[in-house]
């Protein structure tokens, strides 16, 4: 737990925006690992609880019952988490701009810092097909009107 | 730290995107996450309690018992294990009554037959009468306990003032597991059904004028999702030993163990079985100072029927947070107003997707809810709606 409880938190932080979901979701996911029939057997613990908490994001983002939109985050978030909700705020502005299947992948790599392979792996997609779905992702990026306009 | 947002805009331009992706400072995780970890497990643990399941497929086997030894086929895999079974049904069917005083891991007020590997021993007891009127109870050390009086069931726990009745006819629903497990005839009648389907492997060895039977089976339910696995026997990989005396063929001590987290972890175990002893009067005698609330009454309620379970629970949430339930009070039969009232006021957070994990009858909902102190608590709540009107309700997880 101790070696992939930073990354895990960071991983979950990044996708819904509050140190208090951020930290009941990977706690979840310990748990689920933990209560894994096959817990012994898991070959890689870290991917498993990516997997998983990624599942718990998206679930938690279909059901909360609050809805700020993001430009109201920041302004609501407890003062310490503040600076990290203004980077997941400009994160999320960004990745908000590309197709679903693009923004995970380069939120994979660039946020999550993962390598092509693990992105690839977690996605269960070809190295190929991930590395092609970056590409596009980030120059449709390249383009963005939230980046030029910031130009004047 | 520096934000984005404060970044001279001339910079900002600069950057690419994959600059801009990346994280100036992580956030890392709370210090005390190890422990809340297992503080979560633990608690998990006590949450998953419901209160009562029909266990109506095993009630089966024992209904048609009386009919089915006769043709039971002594032949086939597991010969020996299944005749030394028949030959014990057959001489309990002499007894007039049986105790067994046994321990096992459990939480005192859980729901009987509910195990949890990682807990401490309960010791507990249960007495049945083989003699009209045909008697049982049962009790968990400064626990729950339940009696059959012949013709009704009570069910109260260790200083709770609410307790519940009904009549026969929920004896299964009320023992859950235990209407098998605590019975040698029954018991042992399910042992002999299952190796009769060759659903479990049994191996037999003889010494000391003791004959042991052990017996494994997989757990038996959906664990896709494995919330449910090892809190009963029957969701568990189990291993039951029995030792029977050579001679009389009666059963004399049985152990139950489970596979957990990859090893076998003794979760229930006998310490003393008894055949006609004489039995005391006050063991059939209902408390007096409990209020007893029906648990067979009929669900009516109209707003919890027709929609899903999701929307059942956000209607039960709805009315905690507006400190009056009196539109879903049916779906909390089995709360008394002092745990109800801890949750009014609260404000729901969020009400997940169900899910099935199991045998049991119904679905779990997670759901996140800030309470009226401030702390927001997750809870998987046990919804089922196998009554005649289809009305969900909440049997668990609070």
């Amino acid at each position: 737990m101790e070696e992939h409880k930073d990354a895990l938190f960071s991983f979950a932080f990044f996708r819904v925006g509050s140190f208090a979901v951020a930290q009941d979701m990977v706690q979840d996911a310990f748990v689920q690992l933990y209560g894994h029939p096959k817990f012994a057997h898991v070959d890689n613990p870290k991917a498993y609880l990516m997997r998983t908490l990624a599942n718990r994001c998206v679930d938690y983002l279909r059901n909360r019952k609050e809805h700020l939109p993001l430009d109201r985050l920041v302004e609501t978030a407890p003062p310490e988490e503040r600076a990290y909700v203004e980077q997941y705020v400009q994160i999320e502005t960004l990745l908000g701009e590309l197709p679903p299947e693009q923004a995970e992948i380069v939120r994979l790599v660039c946020v999550d810092d993962l390598s092509f392979v693990q992105a690839a792996e977690l996605l269960n997609l070809s190295v190929n097909t991930a590395k092609s779905r970056y590409r596009y992702g980030i120059a449709k990026l390249r383009q963005s009107p939230n980046l030029i306009c910031n130009e004047s | 730290m520096e934000s984005l947002n404060s970044v001279n805009p001339q910079i900002l331009f600069a950057m690419n995107p994959e600059q801009l992706l990346r994280p100036q400072v992580r956030p890392t995780a709370p210090g005390d996450m190890n422990q809340r970890v297992w503080q979560q497990i633990k608690q998990q643990k006590q949450m998953k309690k419901r209160f009562f399941r029909r266990m109506a497929a095993v009630a089966a086997v024992v209904v048609g018992l009386g009919i089915s030894l006769p043709l039971i086929l002594i032949s086939g895999a597991n010969a020996a294990p299944k005749k030394l079974l028949a030959q014990s049904i057959e001489r309990l069917v002499e007894a007039t009554n049986y105790q067994v005083e046994f321990a096992l891991r459990t939480q005192p007020n859980e729901n009987f037959a509910a195990i949890d590997p990682a807990a401490d021993f309960v010791q507990a007891n249960f007495v049945r009468s083989f003699e009209s009127p045909y008697r049982w109870r049962i009790g968990y050390r400064e626990g729950r306990t339940a009696l059959f009086t012949g013709d009704s069931v009570f069910v109260w726990l260790n200083g709770n003032s609410l307790g519940f009745c009904g009549d026969a006819q929920i004896q299964e629903g009320v023992l859950e597991g235990f209407s098998v497990l605590l019975e040698p005839r029954k018991m042992l009648a399910n042992e002999l059904s299952v190796l009769e389907r060759n659903a479990s492997q049994a191996t037999m060895s003889e010494q000391d004028g003791l004959i042991s039977l052990v017996v494994e089976t997989p757990a038996k339910g959906n664990f896709d999702n494995p919330y449910m696995l090892n809190t009963s026997v029957g969701e568990s990989y189990s291993r039951r030993t029995y030792l029977f005396d050579q001679r009389s063929k009666l059963l004399t001590a049985f152990t139950i163990e489970v596979i957990d987290r990859g090893a076998w972890v003794k979760v229930i175990e006998s310490q003393k079985i008894a055949y006609n002893q004489p039995l005391d009067a006050s063991l059939w005698q209902v408390p007096t100072d409990v209020t007893w609330r029906d648990m067979q009454a009929s669900y009516t309620n109209n707003l919890l029927t027709g929609i899903s379970a999701q929307k059942a629970v956000e209607r039960i949430l709805e009315a905690l947070e507006r400190s009056n339930i009196a539109s879903v009070k049916e779906a909390l039969r089995y709360y008394d107003q002092q745990t109800i009232s801890q949750f009014y006021g609260l404000k729901m957070l969020s009400v997940g997707e169900p899910f099935a994990s199991g045998s049991y009858c119904g679905v779990f909902i997670p759901c996140r809810v800030k309470l009226k102190d401030g702390t927001v608590k997750k809870y998987r709540l046990a919804m089922r709606n196998d009554n005649e009107n289809k009305v969900w309700t909440l049997d668990g997880g609070i």
